[in-house]
């Protein structure tokens, strides 16, 4: 009667260990304070032109360090819960994140003036690292039962990274003296569409369509919603890929490039106009009326994403290149940055709880998550994070060097903020395992 | 309170109690926020009342049916999600306290636990249990229901 039916994921004990996420999500303050050396150390250089070395290590410390470690640390979490299927081979995450860490190091490396092997090595480090994430991982998405808008987003967001780092390891021969493919610009111009729409969209849109009603008991969009995101979103990462069937011209108003930002349209509109709007009415209408501090984050996350459609065209069609830079700035830290932030502060405290606490409860009193960290701390990381964020945008419109060091400062302040946070979380789950007698 | 359920399927029975007792305890914070003892103790109550009769529901009719028609008993998805459910009743319990000594940061704070705990065990349960009870328990539902109008 039971053959073939699954019962994965309805296990704590097929959760993995605490140490698997919370060893990718403490990768994340440190990535800050890496970011904030090179702006400190490099000053307005870092946020200059888009294809300054240092402006693409900054960028890659944004989304390796912080985004791609943040968001492979949720998916080994919550793909077990979400989807109902646990991830094979579980003790590969470690590799993963050694090999990661790994390449982001060699990556900046090379970019700030390292020997050209250091990219060789980030390439195949970073690749063995998405390999030995996107199988596992990957294979549990798509062999769930489970058939839900937030499964599909998944699925997504998982395709989209395999494809991303592809075209990003291609570009990335090239500093490795190998020779920059011929499509270089129209590589990197997809590249980008699919990290920041396809990967890191895709799982922002529908995590949130999980986390949003459940953390704060709002309501879900309705389902017609978020099947049309979906489909805009798929849309708008397909379309693009067109661009390389057109031969190369010396028409910039329709150059290749330009064209495959235009066909990203659909999946630009669905996740940073359609979702942020749909989000914050949702957040709105929450029945659950206190603030929580991780609503912060939210709500400046998603104000963020309503200004990226116009930022892209500008980037799009303006010379000035700081249009660019604006864009990638709010987009990552802005964006996704703060919205991954918040829910750090959100996902650590309760699996600390959960993987500790939770054997003790019923023989002890046990603290809440709360009390785990505070709201008062949460919200001093967001003052932080929105300080740096406003600093560095200031940076990039005046290309004043003062305050690009000064944004550095303030990075370091935000992973100090969030990484002392982070520690204090395991601490106190720990030490309160010791040290309290069962009563 | 499971009478109004009684035209659902089994997913939508359990799932429209799950968000039942979600607005029920809306309504514990929005009274301990605005220090209304004298409703709080009634609406305590009915939550408290509610939640309990949910797993109860679930423990002495769901999980056996499904366990004696699936055969996944001992290494089955129930085991772990009657372990939740003593978590689940251990934190009823220590909010009471609370409650009781007029701690309401401390009422507050361990809600906020406690939904964050159910949340996750909901999700299991409507995304995986519900559907497989119902795919193996569909022909007894109606049997089924009788049970559970009792509660």
């Amino acid at each position: 009667m039971n053959g073939g039916m699954p019962n994965a994921g309805l296990s704590l004990e097929q959760a993995p260990h605490l140490l698997v996420p919370a060893s990718f999500f403490l990768m994340v303050p440190l990535s800050l304070l890496l970011a904030g050396a090179i702006l400190m150390h490099a000053g307005v250089a870092s946020l200059s032109h888009p294809w300054n070395p240092q402006v693409i290590a900054l960028t890659h410390v944004g989304t390796i360090g912080v985004l791609l470690m943040g968001m492979v640390g949720a998916l080994y979490q919550m793909t077990p819960v979400v989807a109902g299927t646990p991830v094979a081979a579980i003790r590969v995450a470690h590799g993963v994140h050694v090999l990661l860490l790994t390449g982001l190091v060699c990556f900046v490396w090379r970019l700030l003036g390292g020997p050209a092997f250091a990219m060789t090595l980030a390439g195949y480090s970073l690749a063995m690292a998405l390999l030995g994430f996107l199988l596992p991982v990957g294979w549990s998405l798509a062999s769930s039962v489970t058939r839900d808008e937030t499964t599909l987003g998944m699925r997504l967001a998982v395709a989209s990274l395999a494809v991303l780092a592809a075209m990003g390891l291609l570009v990335a021969r090239g500093y490795a003296e190998s020779g920059f493919p011929d499509n270089r610009f129209l590589l990197t111009q997809v590249h980008l569409t699919v990290a920041l729409l396809g990967w890191v969209g895709g799982l922002i849109v529908s995590i949130s369509w999980q986390v949003v009603p459940m953390f704060y008991l709002a309501p879900s969009p309705a389902k017609r919603s978020r099947q049309a995101m979906l489909g805009a979103l798929v849309a708008g990462l397909i379309l693009p890929f067109a661009a390389f069937a057109m031969q190369p011209n010396n028409d910039v108003a329709l150059s290749p490039t330009r064209l495959a930002a235009v066909a990203a349209l659909p999946a630009a509109l669905a996740v940073w106009f359609f979702h942020p709007l749909l989000t914050l009415h949702s957040i709105h209408q929450r029945k659950r009326r206190r603030t929580d501090a991780s609503l912060l984050y939210w709500r400046a996350g998603l104000s963020v994403a309503l200004l990226l459609v116009p930022l892209a065209a500008m980037a799009s069609l303006a010379d000035d290149y700081r249009w660019q830079i604006l864009f990638g700035w709010l987009a990552i830290w802005g964006w996704a940055g703060m919205i991954l932030h918040g829910m750090l502060t959100r996902i650590m405290p309760f699996l600390v709880w959960f993987h500790r606490l939770t054997p003790l409860i019923g023989k002890m009193r046990v603290p809440s998550i709360r009390g785990l960290l505070s709201q008062g701390r949460i919200k001093t990381g967001f003052a932080i994070h929105l300080a740096s964020l406003v600093l560095g945008a200031a940076t990039i419109v005046t290309q004043s060097d003062i305050l690009a060091r000064l944004t550095g400062l303030a990075i370091t302040a935000t992973g100090f903020s969030l990484g002392s946070s982070l520690v204090h979380v395991l601490h106190l789950g720990q030490r309160h395992l010791l040290q309290h007698p069962i009563k | 309170m499971a009478s109004q359920h009684s035209e659902s399927g089994l997913s939508d029975f359990f799932s429209g109690d799950h968000h039942n007792c979600d607005s029920k305890w809306v309504r514990i914070e929005a009274l301990l926020d605005s220090g209304d003892s004298a409703s709080l103790g009634t609406a305590w109550q009915d939550f408290d009342q509610s939640t309990r009769r949910h797993l109860d529901m679930e423990e002495e009719v769901l999980f056996p049916a499904f366990e004696a028609r699936s055969g996944m008993g001992q290494s089955g998805p129930t085991v772990v999600m009657r372990e939740e459910h003593q978590q689940i009743r251990a934190l009823l319990d220590q909010i009471a306290v609370a409650i009781g000594a007029g701690d309401t940061e401390e009422a507050l704070d361990l809600g906020d636990t406690l939904h964050m705990l159910t949340q996750q065990h909901n999700i299991k349960e409507e995304g995986m249990l519900y559907p497989m009870a119902e795919d193996v328990l569909g022909e007894e539902w109606t049997e089924l229901k009788q049970k559970l109008a009792i509660y």
